[in-house]
């Protein structure tokens, strides 16, 4: 919840600074994310632009979030928080697994559970994807959905989050596709 | 909770009410020395006679009429109180609720019933008193603590805020502070940023006189409970040597840090402890009954201080656990843990001996070792090449743990290994 509000607090700055708003991604649409990997959309999803990372949203990103952070290289965070966890040179599929938990117990989630986790190829490189279910500090319960590739030393991360049931439901499906339609560059 | 007490003086808020802490035990770490700060202590004739107040200023079943300003502050912190109670790090076991209450109803007596403990599952050195008896207790502190004696000593701590009514007592002061600073810094620019910060180091200066009365009166406390005063220095030693070890600046700041400087403190509570002690019958530092009731829960506490990622301090901690002879098995395997992830150099030695340790530790009582000590070990031989001490360490790892929700990773990595 906290790394929700840092977003909205993020996005909401965006807005006021009259820096990049919302935009509307088309279904069947290619993204290209820092020249690093590439996915097809499904469906209408809201797009916000801030640094380095990308935010989507179907209902607004209290709800569901999916962010996408591309080209993460050694010593670099994983995420724009302060006590994001970092990436380094040679971890293993299982320590990425790992740092995503670290991570998400920086950002003050509560009662952390992998539901499901297991090791995917992707274009040749090695990589992961895992389900987790936390609460957030006010026991809200969230499920997250997270997919990692690791190309030429540098990892790239979809992570999807939503509140419990409905939210995450609504767009867990077409973040799995998209996931799956993740292609290295 | 120091940062928390920071945030509140800058913005002058309510709910400053809350943070009359035990955390805020931090010191201030650039004052410190990095060998713990060696205090020399007074002889026993030498010692200064201690005269401390211990007498609540309020009575048993006190309660504020709500049309006054420490009422409205009751009101606050219930409701603050009613969220917590759905809170998810709020821990619900009844053994462990049961056994802080106790040692907090060996303390506060008549007054136990008007107390309410709510133990927390967080990480780090805290507790926190609410002026209308609302305690909360830290897992982090559950874990640092070597015996009921150090654990009476912050208990005692937070009670004598709560006895003192040091919570509404410095709002006040606040309040009538920023009052008057309000006045000095119309149209004055710099005499007025000047009269600023002297207004906010005389809130600090107040702050530090109630933590100073709430060391002594805890001491008063426990020594009246039968436990050992000697403790309270013991706990203060730890504590400030983890913070000298810890990562976090804002443990540095020194000029609003709420609590006695830090050498002073360990002198002063050394002192009032030997001038309790000295005519009166052993006390009890009660070391097993903590233990043993802690136990079921180190594995857990120790996780989530591992996920903080405060390294320097971390391994301060499983120091102390370590020289105490506190649960080797697990110390050592979370020593490991503690090496392989901050992964700096000579790390990766360190881990495997801790590994290898905690494993020999295992076979000496005959327990079971954390299963994760074969996967993390298998990880390490990886990375140094050793293929054949990886293979065995991951089966080793999948024969304790065969749904483990990464045995697919672990099974990947055998298939690559082979």
């Amino acid at each position: 919840m906290k790394m929700m509000k840092q977003m909205v607090a993020a996005a909401a700055l965006a807005l006021l600074a009259g820096c990049n708003g919302y935009a509307l991604v088309k279904p069947e649409q290619e993204v290209k994310i820092a020249d690093a990997f590439s996915f097809k959309t499904t469906q209408e999803w809201n797009r916000l632009k801030q640094g380095d990372s990308d935010f989507w949203t179907l209902d607004g990103i209290g709800l569901q979030l999916m962010s996408v952070k591309a080209g993460i290289k050694d010593g670099e965070k994983i995420a724009d928080h302060e006590k994001a966890a970092v990436y380094k040179n040679g971890m293993t599929t299982l320590e990425l697994l790992e740092m995503i938990k670290t991570d998400l117990v920086a950002t003050d989630q509560h009662n952390i559970e992998i539901l499901d986790s297991r090791p995917i190829k992707s274009g040749g490189y090695d990589g992961f994807i895992a389900e987790y279910r936390f609460e957030n500090k006010d026991g809200l319960e969230y499920k997250s959905l997270v997919r990692g590739i690791v190309h030429d030393d540098k990892l790239s991360l979809m992570r999807y989050s939503g509140l419990t049931d409905y939210y995450y439901n609504r767009g867990r499906s077409d973040v799995e596709q998209m996931m799956v339609s993740m292609q290295p560059l | 909770m120091w940062m928390k007490m920071k945030r509140l003086i800058a913005a002058g808020t309510a709910l400053s009410v809350l943070s009359a802490c035990v955390a805020s035990t931090q010191p201030q770490q650039n004052a410190l020395p990095t060998d713990g700060g060696q205090v020399s202590m007074p002889a026993l004739d030498q010692l200064e006679p201690v005269e401390v107040n211990s007498t609540p200023e309020l009575d048993v079943n006190y309660r504020p009429k709500v049309t006054t300003d420490e009422g409205g502050w009751w009101m606050k912190m219930d409701r603050y109180e009613e969220s917590l109670q759905t809170h998810a790090s709020l821990v619900r076991d009844e053994d462990l609720n049961a056994y802080v209450r106790g040692v907090l109803c060996r303390l506060a007596k008549d007054y136990c019933k008007d107390i309410r403990v709510y133990v927390v599952r967080k990480p780090g050195f805290n507790a926190s008193m609410a002026p209308n008896g609302l305690m909360e207790v830290r897992t982090g502190l559950l874990l640092r603590v070597e015996n009921e004696a150090q654990l009476a000593t912050v208990l005692g701590h937070e009670l004598a805020h709560y006895y003192k009514l040091h919570s509404i007592k410095n709002w006040r002061t606040q309040r009538n502070t920023l009052d008057a600073m309000a006045f000095l810094t119309l149209g004055t620019g710099i005499i007025g940023l000047g009269a600023t910060i002297i207004a906010l180091g005389g809130l600090s200066s107040y702050s530090r006189s109630n933590e100073a009365e709430a060391d002594a009166v805890g001491l008063v406390l426990m020594d009246q409970a039968g436990y050992d005063p000697a403790e309270a220095a013991m706990l203060w030693g730890k504590v400030k040597r983890e913070y000298a070890a810890s990562k976090d600046a804002d443990m540095r700041n020194s000029f609003f840090a709420s609590h006695p400087e830090a050498q002073q403190r360990e002198k002063t509570l050394d002192n009032h402890a030997r001038w309790l002690k000295r005519n009166g019958p052993e006390r009890e530092i009660a070391q097993a009954p903590l233990r043993q009731r802690l136990a079921p829960y180190l594995q857990s506490f120790l996780e989530d201080e591992l996920a903080q990622g405060d390294f320097g301090a971390l391994e301060v901690v499983l120091h102390d656990m370590e020289e105490a002879g506190r649960a080797p098995v697990l110390v050592a395997y979370f020593k490991g843990e503690l090496y392989r992830k901050r992964g700096d150099e000579g790390d990766l030695e360190k881990a495997r001996d801790s590994y290898l340790a905690a494993e020999e530790y295992a076979k000496e009582r005959d327990v079971d070792a954390p299963s994760g000590l074969y996967r993390a070990l298998g990880l390490i031989s990886l990375k140094e090449g050793e293929q054949e001490r990886a293979r065995m360490n991951f089966e080793q790892y999948l024969q304790l743990a065969p749904d483990a929700h990464d045995a697919a990773f672990i099974r990947q990595m055998l298939e690559q290994i082979s």
